[in-house]
């Protein structure tokens, strides 16, 4: 304990500057929010924790403190001291602050505050200090976090990297492949302070970045889904959820090369009143006579209309020409597992809002207008897990934010804890608004299946069945 | 008694190329040791090797009783390590840099740094990466001193020093040396001979002897042998392996003897050449017993 405070009294009387500018940058956050702020910020964070870490570097044979007598527990915590008391502490207390300047209540906003500085630590703080840990000088350091960050600009751009996923669940993934990082991070923080084993941690640290993307991209989505229900509270089975799968259209392929579709119209029944139906995903598997299949996953399907507890989706994918030639020539059999969240429970709130300052009209929400009307609420450091919709007339009924996350945690990764979206449609014309939420009561999964579907000229269909 | 350092068929590698290969060595409690040997024949890695900085590939050594792998926290309290491949924390000023180092260690005594602060005249307001390359190594020196360690390990310090400043080093070492172990590794070996108690030649990774220096320098002679006719060298076994270097001229012999004895040695030169007119056996200074030894050893590969 005497040992680690000593270099930590060490450290800051090294770093007093960069501190300095840790502090400014979370100062400037906190007054004028995210954006350019936070990237600075968080460069700096990187830059600071580097030459922490570089003032007694883990690789090489020419440190002075390795011929010295060091105790790694000590060392190692000094740094960790370091990286909370002014890394952690200044982000924490500028994200209180935004959290203060926005109106929220800050004991409201505590799980998500706690929450956020755990991420930041084990997804951000640790891991740049891992690269650091295995890097013998800030240069090299500074050099080496270059391709994380180009790999992961270039990474957005891949397809194989944006394999279609089940919005709500995205959390899923993104929670496999960061706890695979942070994990790695952590040991090969632990394991070269404690042996002092460069070639071995830069071969987990890679590892590890291979295996997170392969977490990220390769993990199916079936089983998020099972985790998600058994996640779920569960105030509704959602039992009495009918899918209906209608007859299976085929729309021809129009002029100018573009692919032919093939369209899935659902209907969900038995959807209690005032409840609402989302479907996340549509399985789809065609099987001709012959036995060849295609399977086809469906992430987007459109709520086309609403009537008697029932509503109709349609969604669409492009046809290869296979398949095409096999619908065409003869009956085909069409199944589905629908995926599908139900929503209920619903909640209304009311209140005037302005365009001065935002007003809070629900727990976790406050909303402002623009001078044309539009709505925007703010919520800190998740949007709700649950359907937002801002009532701006009798009759209309406009979503704010249509990608909501399942997500069971308080906080998202980030240092800006204040998130805005507004309400699409037209503009506010009353002085206030009502915000209704619906949160999601059931993740339910249902298989439906179509035999001898036949497709002609627009569509064709004999027989349907529907299991559970 | 324990010798301070030990070193058991100590190998390394580094890839293919054997550095180290079987090294044997044990430097004596209070000795002054030094490890010399032409570039390249392991005397730095051998050095890393005891310090933990390095992992031998094979064999084992030992520490202050301790191997080496396991030189922790308590055992290098005791040790002392300068290196001219050493990176200090040149942000420090002397004075923080001594003041920084202090509580590692129980042993840290306030007047002996004060007192090695004044005697190397070392600067204590100036950073370390303002100091001269011989303030910086006296600095360096100083803060292994000052916690009387039981060990001192040097790996080069006077490499690139001049005259004042190295008579300075080793009269800072010198004044330690009563209680404390001193393996030194050096090129300059005049200065080594000044105040080395026990000399250790290493060449290829191979430890070719170790003694100490009055009897090493008790046995390596400069022997000039004047005869009455042309001679010839002995071809052959007839040779000693023992006389290095053999130079002939028509009148004299000249060789280097590394197994001198006084009584034996003339005899074995009256054996082999005929009518001696006188024999001259010249004490050689430690600089000219490496140089004949590392000629030999090139010669012979």
């Amino acid at each position: 304990m005497h040992q680690a405070l000593h270099i930590l009294r060490k450290d800051v009387r090294h770093l007093y500057l960069e501190i300095l500018l840790v502090w400014v940058l979370a100062f400037v956050l906190a007054w004028i929010g995210g954006g350019l702020a936070e990237v600075l910020l968080l460069a700096t964070s990187a830059f600071l924790i580097g030459r922490l870490i570089h003032a007694e570097p883990i690789p090489g044979d020419r440190q002075f403190w390795i011929t010295r007598p060091y105790r790694w527990r000590s060392l190692a915590g000094a740094k960790l001291a370091f990286v909370v008391s002014f890394i952690a502490v200044p982000v924490c207390l500028a994200q209180l602050a935004m959290v203060w300047k926005a109106g929220f209540p800050l004991a409201h906003s505590l799980p998500g505050l706690l929450w956020s500085q755990v991420l930041l630590l084990l997804c951000a703080w640790v891991p740049i200090a891992a690269l650091a840990t295995v890097t013998s000088s800030t240069p090299a350091f500074l050099s080496v976090a270059v391709f994380p960050i180009a790999a992961g600009l270039m990474g957005t751009g891949l397809p194989f990297l944006n394999r279609p996923w089940p919005g709500g669940l995205e959390w899923v993934r993104t929670v496999a492949a960061g706890a695979v990082f942070a994990a790695a991070a952590a040991w090969v923080c632990f394991w070269q302070y404690r042996q002092r084993r460069t070639t071995g941690s830069r071969a987990l640290a890679a590892g590890a970045a291979v295996a997170s993307v392969c977490a990220y991209v390769l993990l199916p989505w079936p089983p998020a889904y099972r985790l998600q229900s058994w996640l779920a509270p569960q105030p509704s089975d959602g039992a009495s959820l009918r899918v209906t799968l209608n007859p299976v259209l085929f729309q021809p392929a129009p002029r100018f090369g573009a692919p032919a579709l093939f369209h899935l119209p659902l209907t969900i029944g038995g959807v209690p009143a005032g409840d609402e139906v989302r479907i996340d995903v549509a399985a789809v598997t065609i099987e001709s006579r012959d036995g060849r299949r295609w399977k086809q996953n469906l992430f987007s399907m459109r709520s086309l209309s609403a009537k008697d507890g029932s509503t109709q989706y349609d969604g669409g994918f492009p046809m290869e020409p296979a398949l095409l030639e096999a619908v065409k020539s003869q009956p085909v059999t069409v199944r589905a597992s629908v995926y599908l969240t139900l929503f209920g429970r619903a909640r209304e709130k009311t209140a005037v809002i302005g365009e001065a300052a935002a007003v809070t009209v629900a727990d976790g929400l406050r909303c402002f207008r623009d001078r044309f009307g539009v709505v925007y609420c703010q919520s800190v450091f998740r949007w709700p897990g649950e359907l937002v919709y801002a009532k701006l007339t009798d009759t209309i009924l406009n979503p704010i934010d249509t990608l909501i996350s399942y997500a069971p945690f308080p906080a998202g990764f980030g240092l800006d804890p204040i998130e805005t979206h507004w309400a699409s449609g037209p503009p506010l014309s009353a002085p206030e608004v009502t915000l209704v939420m619906k949160e999601p009561l059931a993740f339910v999964r249902r298989d439906v299946e179509a035999r001898e579907v036949r497709v002609t000229n627009g569509f064709s269909f004999r027989g349907q069945t529907e299991r559970f | 008694m324990t010798p301070a350092l030990r070193l058991i068929d100590l190998c390394k590698n580094f890839g293919a190329a054997a550095v180290l290969d079987g090294l044997n060595l044990e430097v004596p409690e209070s000795s002054v040791f030094g490890l010399i040997g032409p570039n390249g024949a392991g005397k730095t890695t051998t050095i890393k090797i005891l310090m933990n900085i390095l992992q031998a590939s094979s064999g084992r050594a030992e520490v202050l009783g301790v191997d080496s792998r396991q030189l922790g926290p308590d055992a290098l309290a005791e040790i002392g390590y300068v290196s001219e491949n050493q990176d200090l924390p040149d942000w420090m000023t002397v004075e923080y840099f001594l003041a920084y180092l202090k509580p590692f260690y129980p042993t840290w005594d306030d007047a002996r740094a004060a007192q090695l602060v004044r005697q190397f005249e070392l600067p204590r307001d100036r950073k370390l990466r303002h100091l001269s390359r011989g303030m910086w190594m006296k600095a360096a020196l100083a803060s292994s001193l000052a916690y009387r360690p039981r060990l001192l390990v040097m790996d080069e310090p006077f490499s690139g020093l001049d005259p004042l400043v190295r008579e300075d080093l080793i009269e800072g070492i010198l004044e330690s040396a009563e209680e404390t172990t001193i393996l030194v590794s050096s090129h300059d070996l005049a200065e080594i001979e000044s105040f080395a108690s026990h000399i250790g030649y290493l060449d290829r990774g191979r430890l070719q002897f170790s003694e100490e220096m009055a009897s090493l320098t008790s046995r390596f002679r400069e022997i000039e042998v004047t005869v009455d006719s042309p001679v010839r060298l002995p071809e052959g076994n007839q040779w000693p392996a023992h006389w290095l270097r053999p130079e002939a001229m028509p009148a004299v012999v000249r060789f280097v003897d590394t197994r001198f004895d006084a009584e034996r040695t003339p005899l074995e030169i009256h054996r082999l050449f005929q009518e001696v007119r006188h024999i001259v056996a010249n004490p050689m200074p430690l600089r000219a017993i490496f140089v004949t030894l590392a000629r030999s050893r090139s010669k012979a590969a």
